[in-house]
């Protein structure tokens, strides 16, 4: 667990935030939304010690290993798969084989195999942010420092993204988010919080619209857990943000896909 | 293990940008003008590529901190979790390229003088004057070093400024000697530049090392690196990447 005891940063005389009083618990996602130049990105440096409070306490209950997502990932002059050799290297995980199968396992996972011994300054920077998110999440850390991982990402690598994090929760990662985007914060924030005039409050959400995503019952598809039984089909709920992701889950798996209509009797 | 694994990060980044073409070439550059007009002193030869080394090295680093990415650097602190061994592995860097073109730099004279028939200098080339020599551009290298990487952004971040002092103090450390023996009240300054002139006043007029002196000259610079640096690295910490 890392504890943050009134936490005070400012720059060049001017509060970013005061009296940051936050307790980061192993496996929970720790979410921070605002509007740009709030702190988010200030907060998640200063939880890792890249970057120098001003006074406050910081409390980690052992020496965490750190991985961090950086807003726009440098193209370093080398390729994709020797920046991650070495990152792993320096990370301890250094036996060939090992690395080299993580490195290919990853890579598959976000669609960029083929990207991986190509110049990194030539990549797009959708790919460019892909690899940022690899070298973080290849050594399983122990903190997870994410901001704004997912611009320029294409829609399914969205959905490995979510996926992995969700899995690095489950080992007892603590993740710090600083995003935009509602639907990763809704599906991954645990808590909440928001940078408004130097002070750091809960983040209320709005309630969301549920949909309804009705599939026509189909003799060569077996149901899942998550599908609830309809006249003619099944269905599945879904919030608005993840609509799409999870309409193309479904395709994927090989359901027909009869209507989806908001869910009017949910709110 | 950790600084050594960050060092091989580090020279596969300078090593494979275009960052090496510039010195490379006024290496040779260097050598081929240098040895053009036979027969030269031995010492004096070494001298002179002790002080190129030293305008050398305070170029090398200077543009590697220069071309330093922040994200990248906050990346590999992250990822080596230790800031010991991220400033140590950074200094290894640099003191490692200082000694490949420093071996340029030494072994450069033997082989024109081998291409000569072992005739190119006033003497005889000896292995302890080709030992002297390499003592004298590597400690030049650590002087280069120590001035060339003090002014990091995180240290100064108006870098116009920061590369005007650098080469004032460049200058005035090939100079300070000259300087210094005319106007006597200037001691005092004189003592925050390295004394890169050493070697060429403990030589005067002769062509034989002093061993004592090139010892004593390689001590100076090594303490005045390890000063500088722990001053450097004292400051970028307290900054961090603020």
């Amino acid at each position: 667990m890392i504890e943050l005891k009134g936490v005070r940063k400012s720059y060049n005389g001017k509060v970013i935030f005061e009296d940051v009083n936050l307790k980061l618990e192993d496996g929970t996602v720790t979410a921070f939304v605002g509007h740009n130049g709030c702190g988010k990105s200030t907060m998640l440096k200063v939880v890792s010690g890249l970057v120098r409070k001003d006074c406050g306490e910081i409390i980690y209950d052992r020496k965490y290993r750190f991985a961090y997502v950086p807003e726009k990932f440098p193209a370093v002059n080398m390729a994709a798969r020797a920046y991650l050799k070495h990152m792993l290297a320096i990370d301890g995980i250094y036996l060939k084989m090992d690395s080299m199968d993580r490195i290919n396992a990853l890579a598959k996972d976000f669609y960029v195999e083929s990207m991986l011994d190509k110049p990194m300054k030539n990549l797009s920077k959708g790919t460019l942010q892909k690899i940022g998110v690899m070298q973080a999440i290849m050594s399983n850390p122990e903190v997870l420092l994410l901001d704004e991982p997912l611009s320029g990402q294409d829609i399914d690598s969205q959905g490995v993204f979510i996926e992995k994090i969700k899995d690095l929760k489950r080992q007892g990662t603590i993740i710090l988010l600083s995003a935009h985007e509602p639907d990763i914060i809704n599906s991954l924030g645990d808590k909440v919080y928001t940078i408004k005039e130097c002070k750091i409050s809960r983040y209320e959400n709005k309630p969301q619209t549920k949909y309804v995503i009705w599939m026509p019952e189909d003799k060569h598809m077996t149901p899942t857990p998550e599908m609830k039984k309809a006249e003619n089909g099944y269905y599945v709920l879904s919030d608005e943000q993840m609509l799409y992701l999870e309409i193309k889950r479904l395709q994927k798996e090989g359901w027909h896909i009869g209507k989806v209509y908001a869910d009017c009797k949910d709110n | 293990m950790q600084i050594v694994r960050i060092t091989k990060y580090r020279l596969h980044r300078y090593f494979y940008s275009s960052r090496p073409v510039i010195p490379l070439i006024a290496s040779v550059c260097f050598l081929r003008v240098m040895y053009s007009v036979k027969p030269m002193n031995v010492g004096s030869g070494y001298i002179f590529f002790g002080v190129f080394q030293f305008i050398l090295m305070t170029f090398v680093s200077l543009s590697m901190n220069e071309n330093e990415e922040i994200v990248e650097e906050q990346l590999l602190l992250l990822h080596g979790n230790s800031w010991g061994a991220y400033c140590v592995a950074r200094e290894i860097t640099l003191l490692l390229i200082s000694c490949l073109y420093g071996v340029l730099h030494t072994v450069g004279p033997v082989i024109v003088n081998c291409f000569n028939h072992f005739s190119y200098f006033t003497r005889t080339l000896t292995v302890g004057d080709v030992i002297m020599g390499a003592m004298i551009i590597l400690g030049s290298g650590f002087a280069g070093i120590a001035i060339g990487d003090f002014l990091h952004p995180r240290i100064m971040s108006d870098r116009k400024m920061a590369i005007i002092v650098v080469v004032v103090i460049m200058i005035l450390s090939i100079v300070k000697d000259a300087v210094i023996e005319k106007y006597k009240f200037l001691m005092c300054f004189g003592m925050l530049l390295p004394s890169v002139m050493k070697p060429a006043c403990d030589l005067g007029n002769g062509d034989y090392f002093d061993v004592k002196s090139v010892m004593a000259f390689i001590l100076m610079m090594v303490l005045y690196y390890l000063v500088v640096v722990i001053i450097k690295n004292l400051a970028m910490n307290r900054k961090k990447f603020s």
